[in-house]
């Protein structure tokens, strides 16, 4: 197993979203939290109370915590409410109430949603009056059309539980939904922790610029402008140098078929579409290596579509760069 | 085609050949089914009872040594039951290792139901400790995992989450081991005798009875052959119940 450095501190003002890439050790810092997997050195406290340290392993049935599994590992042989009661110490019937799963009371797990099975594994969490609750990739076992909703809720149950809560997860907009802060795990190394906002706004590494769905080109830096490996020179607003990443946000850039009347603060990149991603009322168009996020209504104007020839535009003020 | 008939015909002879009503008139063939089906129960009952906690330690834990354990306790399933039976003696026999200790302790064996228990025991126990730690292999560490998150400890994740979803598993398993009981023949004859009325088992009663009283040998065999083919049914059911259980929930 690769080296940990982690020095992850939880408070109880919102939940903490653990991310970064698949095999950067996201899921083992749950299971070592939970004591499923034992650490070979190192302190977990939880309200003044140590887990595990010098002398001290506090087996994983000791531990008040609540854990969520990826895949929710609900009992098959029992009822939703025999699931929740399992390790319940304060009563059952609120939580099922509270989690909307009180008319599923007696069916087994196998006959439910993946929303609702969700719904269950949380509450069997949450039931256990836990001291910390861990989340492992909650919304991934569901499909994209119910994740938004299920994902709102459980942001919801976790704001009002008060519990401090870990939740790890590959995705940036669910760590924006479900968590006040997100550290990002890079290498088993937190390289950035800070809002949503934050790392959108000052992304510490081109890997947190890429998972907050950044555009990154790469290039070196000379003054107050980048020459890219393409040869394409993209303008700053603030001076940089050296090996850079610039960054920049999908929904800064606006497409035309024409480049613009030239003015020293836009940026243009002129290429074919590539690809047109509709998601809601936006649409997401890859040019050049670039992707723009547009309105429906101008995709339809332009008539945007894979092969037709488009000047991306966006403004100097809106290009930042990160060292690489 | 080959092959169905060839491993079909026998039991079809067995059939045409046998007058059940006849054969179990003889008191010799009712008293042995009476003794198989007692003795296999109880070695039933040992086997489950010691053999499931065996099992779940051996899917479940790693520790040192734990390849050589496995290994012997498979080595039964790969001996000669005549084998196991001359171990049997060597080791709990009058004369045997632990002979002296058991007489003192007023426990002789050799010759009794006692000691056709062990011998039933000794060569169906690993399979069944073998099907038993397959189905619990079978069973998502996750859910042993959340059922230790849940403030279970050992005795209550093994009770409550491990043994009821791997039941099918270890139904199947249980049904294996104890026909494997009921058609000991080799270490039982070693071990505990053929004496009738005593431990002189189905099996046993088949093979002197070939000599003695063919009617109640036949009518003893299509007695096993019923039993063999509701234990291969049961197990099918319950494979097929469990199936679903292994697959994604």
């Amino acid at each position: 197993m690769r080296d940990f450095a982690l020095a992850v501190e939880i408070s109880t003002d919102g939940p903490l979203a653990v991310v970064g890439p698949s095999g950067a050790g996201k899921s083992t810092i749950l299971r070592l939290v939970a004591g499923l997997l034992t650490p070979t050195h190192g302190q977990i406290e939880c309200r003044g109370r140590t887990w595990f340290g010098p002398g001290v392993d506090l087996p994983v049935e000791r531990r008040p915590l609540g854990f969520v599994f990826q895949d929710y590992a609900l009992f098959p042989h029992m009822t939703v409410r025999g699931n929740v009661a399992f390790g319940a110490r304060r009563p059952v019937e609120p939580v099922l109430d509270r989690m909307r799963i009180a008319q599923l009371a007696d069916q087994r797990p196998g006959r439910l949603s993946g929303g609702e099975r969700q719904r269950v594994a949380v509450g069997r969490a949450v039931a256990r009056d836990p001291d910390l609750l861990l989340l492992d990739e909650p919304l991934s076992a569901l499909d994209p059309s119910t994740r938004d909703a299920v994902g709102a809720e459980l942001a919801s149950v976790l704001r009002e539980t008060g519990v401090p809560a870990l939740v790890v997860t590959h995705s940036f907009e669910e760590a924006a939904t479900l968590a006040s802060r997100i550290a990002v795990l890079e290498l088993g190394t937190i390289t950035q922790t800070g809002s949503a906002e934050d790392l959108l706004a000052d992304p510490a590494t081109p890997f947190v610029a890429r998972f907050a769905g950044l555009n990154h080109l790469l290039g070196v830096a000379q003054g107050s402008e980048v020459v890219l490996e393409s040869g394409a020179r993209v303008r700053l607003a603030e001076p940089a140098s050296g090996a850079v990443a610039v960054l920049v946000a999908p929904w800064e850039i606006t497409l035309a078929l024409a480049q613009p009347h030239s003015e020293s603060a836009l940026n243009h990149i002129a290429g074919s579409v590539e690809r047109v991603v509709r998601i809601g009322n936006r649409a997401r168009v890859t040019v050049a290596g670039l992707t723009a996020e547009v309105t429906q209504e101008s995709a339809s104007r332009l008539g945007l579509r894979p092969g037709l020839d488009v000047v991306a535009t966006w403004k100097a003020t809106s290009t930042r760069t990160v060292a690489r | 085609m080959l092959v169905v008939g060839f491993l079909v015909l026998p039991l079809v002879g067995i059939f045409v050949h046998a007058d059940l009503a006849r054969g179990l008139r003889s008191s010799a063939a009712r008293s042995a089914l009476g003794i198989t089906l007692e003795t296999s129960t109880v070695a039933l009952v040992a086997m489950v009872l010691l053999g499931t906690p065996t099992a779940y330690l051996m899917a479940t834990r790693e520790f040192r040594g734990k390849a050589l354990v496995a290994t012997l306790l498979e080595l039964p399933l790969v001996l000669p039951p005549a084998v196991a039976g001359i171990g049997l003696l060597t080791a709990f026999g009058r004369n045997g290792l632990l002979g002296a200790q058991l007489h003192w302790l007023g426990l002789d064996l050799p010759f009794t139901q006692a000691a056709v228990v062990m011998a039933m025991s000794f060569v169906a126990g690993p399979l069944y400790v073998r099907q038993a730690g397959s189905a619990f292999a079978a069973v998502d560490r996750d859910l042993l995992a959340a059922a230790r998150t849940l403030g279970a400890g050992t005795a209550r994740v093994f009770l409550r989450v491990a043994v009821p979803v791997a039941a099918p598993g270890l139904g199947a398993g249980a049904a294996l081991g104890w026909s494997r009981a009921v058609g000991e023949f080799g270490a039982t004859i070693l071990f505990a005798g053929s004496l009738q009325g005593v431990t002189q088992t189905a099996p046993i009663a088949i093979y002197l009875g070939f000599e003695q009283d063919f009617n109640a040998a036949l009518a003893l065999a299509a007695v096993l052959i019923a039993i063999s083919a509701a234990v291969l049914l049961a197990v099918r059911l319950l494979v097929a119940k469990g199936a679903p259980r292994f697959g994604p929930a």
